[in-house]
């Protein structure tokens, strides 16, 4: 069956790319539309190349489409050329498979993987012709559902979605598209559904629930509002994998035609992280590290190899190093592939010994460099966030890989973080200094392959929430920028300031971000207002317009002071209080204090530290006890 | 062994380009299980080549990518199995081996022919008195502009066979040289001589085939027939 594009010729050759929306690609799903019961949109509100190379969505098309009576399909941002195209010509928003206008479907469901995407989320219900607010939309318009890290703290999204599903999307999406199904044979209206759906473990729907303000406008209370007070919960749930080895796991995912930023087969071998480092919001809510059997890793990339070509599996987690059976798997996977020409990628890896060997067997050393994420330039600094790397490993690691051939080392490190003074700054600059002259104290004249090459990069630190800095202040961005120079002056002042380049992030962008993380419902009408003022694509830096976000902010009863520069008592409420992850907010307390006084708290290998996700009865938790 | 594949382009991936393609056919290869000769150094990659450009949203029935696969394939097989793990629109027409020392596939091509299929809101009879008119003229020049160079090109000797029914014209043009035309030029002469606005979207341009000297097609052309 041919499938009938949603654009016409004169529009697709007048764009740039225009293969990202015409799909169609290898392992695409079709199905006859006659006999589906419930039509889902996954969307992922930026770029194709960017929503193709992510894998949660390649997770859920395939877990969605392994039932005959669903369809889900895929769509995208599109680019401001042919949005522009589209709005003036009144083209609905469209899915790729089957090129049908999405207010078409049962279901749009919006993947929120970053703050700074939300304009987009707007510009794609708006393109879809889709009321942006969820309590403008009629029974025949599609139920609008988010997921997502960003879902941890849905409120400044909370009137555009109708609901939203918090944590892993393995767990409750059959049961919630089941209740539809019934909800439709029996006639039911939209509200029922939404009914039903708030009583499924895990999701919120954002319009049965209200919050009251104190007159310096923190939260007095937040819940149910009274009409709905004993039929949807007080507390959500996140939802967890239980066993990670069994679930499901795309073996032939969609093989994009135009190249996608990570264009290579993608293997999870574990999710969550045993290590608590107290700035990140994943190691939180990936609460607990669970991991996939061998056996299953080894099957999956065998499938995903002969099912898509690709000549690259990459390996990915929080922490690859902390995969127990690391070892057996890189022993399997070279055997395997070493003669099919498939090349393996290992992001997050710890350098040690045996890393550096596995990444010259599967690497070209001369290529590759090494990366270091130290977060802080001083041990005093990475005790207080936790950050469990040492001077000494970084100085081993160093040697042992310019032994190893490698020339090339990438430093990354956070700006901004919690007690930090100008002496730890300069750590930086020192650490960069210290790895350069151990270049030269290591490898010999003749043996140097040109210079050392070491890339320093820093990002502004934003306090996210459900992490034990989530009450922490930000700085103004003039602050971030004197910290960029002071850092950037520093590096200069070193003996081989030649070999380090240094680049830091966009200030105006980090603070940005920090209003959208921790805000509450208010937010909303800021991010509305941006859109409605010609904002999208903010995570693109030639796209955003930090003007745009003041403008809306100052119109906006709360702004920055509030949401950004504030330190917020601990007792106050927050915004995403009402959504259980299990780790508990006593836990994140303990750990605050911990960090101020500059305490590192051990990895759950280690010892269990009580943090609460132990209830969810699977992964490191259980396992340690064993 | 070196072979030519002979392919279609066909519905959706007329608009991919061809950069996307040659990632296309690489994993097409793997998927199918093809075995395939990689050249030396530090980057090993497949060694494959393309006959002749297709602009972004023309369609083709006459594509050709010559490559090496390693030796003792067989390849009805090698065919059959790419057919059934490629994509909406590629489907893998033949796969011949070439002859020792046979010309590189860029070098063979002399001519390409097209059907140019024309809206059918134009009147018939202006499309065929365009077509009349044109033959008519000795010569036609236009004014052509490469990265190189501008020059004016006489398209006339550039035709070598023409003939239109139906809102459909087929076209057989000089292709490989410095002097090739593209279809869609040839479609915008007619328009001129008809004295309508072209635009892209009143026409679609599919390739059907591409020759070496003697117009024998490139399947045909220095292959092992067997």
């Amino acid at each position: 069956m041919e499938r009938k594009l949603a654009l016409p010729d004169r529009i697709l050759l007048s764009v740039e790319k225009p293969a990202r929306y015409t799909g169609g690609e290898v392992n695409s799903i079709m199905k006859d539309k006659e006999h589906i019961a419930v039509r889902f949109a996954m969307c992922f509100p930026d770029l194709y190349e960017i929503g193709m190379s992510h894998l949660g969505m390649q997770i859920i098309y395939s877990m969605l489409n392994s039932r005959d009576d669903i369809w889900c399909e895929r769509v995208f941002s599109v680019w401001p050329d042919l949005f522009q195209i589209m709005k003036e010509e009144k083209i609905p928003l469209f899915a790729l498979e089957s090129q049908d206008p999405l207010k078409d479907f049962d279901f749009l469901g919006i993947t929120l993987q970053y703050e700074m995407a939300y304009t987009n989320v707007l510009a794609v219900l708006d393109l879809a012709q889709i009321p942006i607010h969820a309590c403008d939309r009629k029974e025949e318009d599609p139920l609008v559902i988010g997921g997502g890290p960003c879902a941890a703290n849905p409120e400044p999204l909370a009137a555009f979605f109708d609901l939203f599903y918090m944590g892993e999307g393995e767990t409750v999406y059959f049961e919630l598209l089941d209740a539809y199904k019934a909800n439709k044979e029996a006639n039911g209206s939209r509200k029922d559904f939404l009914l039903k759906a708030a009583n499924v473990e895990g999701i919120y729907v954002p319009q049965f629930y209200e919050a009251s303000y104190n007159k310096d406008g923190t939260i007095r209370h937040f819940g149910p509002k009274e009409e709905y007070a004993g039929l949807v919960p007080d507390m959500i749930l996140k939802q967890t994998v239980e066993d990670l080895s069994e679930t499901y796991y795309p073996e032939a995912p969609v093989i994009p035609y135009v190249q996608a930023t990570q264009d290579r087969a993608v293997l999870e071998v574990m999710r969550g992280c045993i290590r608590g480092c107290r700035f990140c919001q994943a190691g939180m809510l990936y609460r607990p590290c669970r991991i996939r059997s061998l056996e299953f890793l080894k099957k999956r990339a065998r499938y995903l190899i002969e099912n898509t070509g690709y000549e690259e599996l990459s390996l990915t987690s929080l922490s690859t190093s902390d995969y127990p059976y690391f070892e057996e798997l890189m022993d399997f996977l070279v055997k395997e592939f070493s003669d099919r020409k498939v090349n393996i990628s290992l992001p997050s890896l710890r350098i040690d010994e045996f890393s550096l060997d596995v990444m010259s067997k599967v690497q070209d050393v001369r290529k590759s460099s090494l990366t270091f994420a130290p977060e802080a330039g001083t041990q005093r600094l990475r005790d207080v966030i936790n950050k469990g790397i040492t001077l000494e490993d970084i100085m081993n690691g160093s040697e042992m890989a310019f032994r190893g051939g490698w020339n090339k080392v990438k430093l990354y490190f956070m700006l901004g973080l919690p007690t930090e003074t100008l002496e730890d700054i300069a750590g930086i600059a020192d650490l960069s200094e210290q790895i350069a002259e151990l270049y030269y104290d290591t490898v010999p004249k003749e043996e140097r392959q040109g210079k050392i090459q070491i890339t320093v990069s820093t990002s502004f630190f934003i306090p996210k929430p459900f992490t034990p800095f989530q009450w922490e202040p930000m700085y103004q961005p003039e602050t971030y920028l004197e910290k960029a120079g002071y850092l950037n002056a520093a590096i200069k002042e070193k003996l081989n300031q030649r070999s380090i380049r240094y680049n830091w992030h966009d200030a105006k962008t980090s603070v940005i971000e920090g209003l959208l993380a921790r805000g509450d419902r208010r937010v909303g009408s800021i991010i509305e207002e941006v859109y409605a003022s010609g904002a999208s694509f903010d995570a693109w830096t030639d796209h955003f317009d930090y003007d745009k976000w003041i403008n809306a902010i100052e119109k906006a009863p709360y702004g920055l002071d509030f949401y950004v520069y504030r330190r917020r008592e601990q007792n106050e409420i927050l915004p995403w209080d009402f959504i259980d992850i299990g780790v508990t907010k006593e836990f994140m307390k303990k750990e605050f204090q911990n960090a101020l006084q500059e305490i590192v708290t051990p990895n759950c290998k280690e010892k269990c530290s009580g943090c609460g996700a132990s209830v969810f009865k699977g992964g490191i938790c259980f396992e340690s006890k064993n | 062994m070196k072979v030519r594949i002979k392919f279609t382009k066909e519905v959706s991936v007329k608009y991919l380009g061809h950069l996307d393609n040659m990632r296309f056919f690489q994993r097409c290869f793997n998927r199918a299980g093809v075995k395939m000769i990689y050249s030396e150094g530090f980057n090993p990659h497949q060694k494959m080549s393309f006959a002749m450009p297709l602009g972004l949203g023309i369609e083709s029935r006459g594509e050709y990518l010559d490559c090496e696969i390693a030796d003792g394939q067989n390849l009805e097989e090698v065919k059959a199995r790419m057919n059934r793990v490629s994509g909406d629109g590629f489907h893998i027409l033949s796969v011949r081996e070439l002859k020792e020392n046979a010309t590189k596939v860029m070098a063979a091509v002399r001519f390409a022919s097209y059907q140019i299929l024309f809206d059918t809101a134009i009147v018939e009879d202006a499309i065929a008195r365009s077509i009349t008119e044109l033959q008519s003229r000795g010569t036609y020049l236009v004014h052509k502009k490469t990265k190189k160079k501008e020059q004016d090109v006489d398209i006339i000797p550039q035709i070598i066979k023409l003939s239109y029914q139906d809102h459909k014209l087929n076209l057989t043009l000089r292709a490989g040289g410095d002097q090739n035309i593209k279809a869609e030029t040839v479609a915008n002469v007619l328009f001129d001589l008809m004295g309508i606005d072209y635009h892209r979207e009143k026409i679609t341009i599919m390739r059907l085939e591409l020759f070496a000297e003697d117009l024998i097609p490139l399947e045909d052309f220095e292959t092992v027939v067997k």
